[in-house]
């Protein structure tokens, strides 16, 4: 049996794009394995359509050497993520001009906001998580800090498991920008 | 924080293994945190998850030829990434599942009113919510809740222990299987007041209720609409691009919409209820929720006529709603002494919102 090894897997997706910035091919290749079906999954959310979805990924793929070497990425995975929902919403309104992303998703999502969050110290964490509305605090508590899975946390307060993950989202967010207010002033 | 003691890092990186004991419901609830804590801070896993639990998508993309590139090799991303789907489609936990039609080239829209009159009102919609946009985009930041308040929980929504709630309404629950509940034996002042509101079939999706569109129109309703351009047309040719069209469930639509109010995006959800509005003016269910939206979104002015608009509705399920949440907006737009009256009326009918409404004027 032969076992596949190339050096381009072990890479992380930065140096993958200097690689592929460099002309090293093969690049392309290990990030599609990485990211090629996540990315089916983002235009299948907003497209709702598998050949439409099927083309985007094969499209944006076909272009990636070009567009990396347009822009300066550097996090890749937040960056391709944004592009593909970026395209999406582009052929959504081509036939329906209403067709938005609500602003709120991105600054939600984006990732680099997130060290107040891991570098909060624990009385700060509770004085933050205190101040969240009830619903967010108590899933903010079971979940991060009593380590609940979903369905306890469900089970635990009677509230329904999708509610539970909008709670956290939106909890996360809101503990994010408090402590980030903390942090400010001290 | 050290990374020992931070709460927001999974302890553990995802595996195909960890994946699949977690989809087959092996893993034990400390370890079940831990790969719900990853799907917590991945934004990418998260979105993708859900597309991929979507009907033929996992199956169509191992249909899907990579292009030819170095370096690619499929299989074992393949096989990780079908775990993570089933696991995607364990974790989003819907209330109501239902057969949403991917769109079809193939299918006929079904449009009622004719497909003149919907795409003469689309464009009225699309006007409209043109100085919707602008007016969200304006607004100053609302610092109102955007989750359903516990009062309006205890009244619209539904609870995790709806026994009262069932008592007051028939309610047909959507998960999976219906389930009918009987009409109450013994009826109460409140219920006898209200009686034909008690009679309608109720549905409620993300908890929250709705009049069922066949009390509205005799018939679970199809919704029309266009979806985008076939893929494979040549968009290098302008000239009669075909638009595929769709056909959707009102029960569908309505799920998608509440959904998006539910999670907070409240634009979104706007956008379909005007939308809905577009073809079925007076449609309760969309005129009372998008009222609801215009509030949290601070569009008072629109949400005011919504509410009216509800209130005054012949099918009268949201009306005591309508009119407390009418004072609401009067008060935001006008302040107290604007509101007043409404509060007092509330106060006078002794309806479900009285003690909140002597609440206000009390202050």
């Amino acid at each position: 049996m032969f076992l596949r090894h190339d050096a381009s897997d072990c890479l992380n997706d930065e140096d993958l794009v200097q690689r592929l910035r460099g002309g090293h091919g093969s690049s392309l290749g290990v990030l599609w394995d990485r990211y090629a079906q996540l990315l089916f999954g983002v235009a299948m959310k907003y497209l709702k359509d598998i050949e439409a979805s099927k083309d985007a990924v094969m499209e944006l793929f076909a272009e990636l050497p070009a567009l990396l070497m347009k822009h300066e990425v550097k996090s890749f995975r937040p960056w391709i993520h944004t592009v593909m929902r970026n395209r999406c919403l582009m052929a959504l309104r081509k036939t329906d001009p209403r067709a938005s992303i609500d602003p709120a998703w991105l600054e939600q999502e984006a990732q680099d906001d997130e060290a107040a969050l891991h570098e909060a110290n624990l009385q700060a964490l509770e004085t933050a998580i205190a101040k969240l509305p009830e619903g967010q605090e108590v899933c903010i508590r079971l979940f991060y800090l009593e380590r609940n899975s979903y369905q306890q946390v469900s089970e635990r307060t009677g509230i329904p498991v999708e509610q539970v993950r909008s709670h956290l989202q939106n909890g996360r967010r809101n503990l994010r920008n408090l402590l980030d207010h903390h942090g400010e002033r001290n | 924080m050290a990374n020992g003691t931070d709460p927001f890092t999974p302890r553990t990186p995802l595996s195909r293994e960890v994946l699949e004991r977690y989809a087959q419901g092996e893993l034990s609830p400390e370890e079940q945190h831990d790969v719900e804590l990853h799907l917590q801070s991945d934004p990418l896993l998260r979105e993708a998850l859900e597309g991929l639990s979507m009907p033929g998508a996992v199956a169509a993309f191992h249909n899907m030829s990579a292009p030819h590139m170095p370096g690619s090799s499929n299989w074992p991303m393949r096989v990780l990434w079908s775990s993570i789907a089933i696991v995607g489609a364990a974790l989003l936990v819907t209330e109501y599942h239902s057969d949403k039609p991917v769109a079809d080239p193939s299918s006929v829209a079904v449009a009622t009113p004719s497909a003149q009159e919907e795409a003469a009102s689309r464009i009225a919609v699309d006007s409209t919510l043109t100085v919707v946009h602008a007016e969200i985009d304006a607004r100053p930041t609302s610092t109102e809740s955007t989750s359903v308040s516990p009062l309006a929980q205890e009244r619209f929504s539904q609870r995790a222990t709806s026994s009262v709630a069932m008592k007051r309404e028939q309610i047909e629950r959507i998960d999976g299987q219906p389930m009918k509940v009987e009409p109450p034996a013994e009826v109460s002042p409140l219920h006898m007041k209200h009686a034909r509101r008690g009679l309608r079939q109720l549905v409620f999706l993300h908890g929250l209720k709705l009049v069922h569109p066949s009390e509205l129109y005799g018939k679970d309703l199809l919704l029309g609409g266009s979806t985008g351009v076939p893929a494979n047309v040549d968009q290098t040719r302008t000239d009669n691009i075909p638009t595929v069209v769709y056909k959707q469930r009102y029960l569908d639509f309505m799920n998608e919409a509440l959904g998006d109010y539910v999670n907070g995006d409240l634009r979104t959800a706007l956008d379909d209820l005007y939308f809905l509005l577009g073809q079925y003016p007076d449609d309760v269910n969309a005129q009372f929720y998008a009222g609801l939206t215009c509030y949290h979104l601070g569009l008072y002015p629109r949400a005011e006529k919504f509410f009216s608009e509800a209130g005054a509705n012949k099918v009268d399920c949201f009306d005591e709603e309508s009119e407390w949440y009418h004072a609401l907006t009067l008060e935001k737009m006008d302040g107290f002494s604007a509101a007043k009256p409404a509060f007092e009326h509330i106060v006078n009918a002794e309806g479900f919102y009285a003690d909140q409404a002597a609440k206000q004027l009390a202050r």
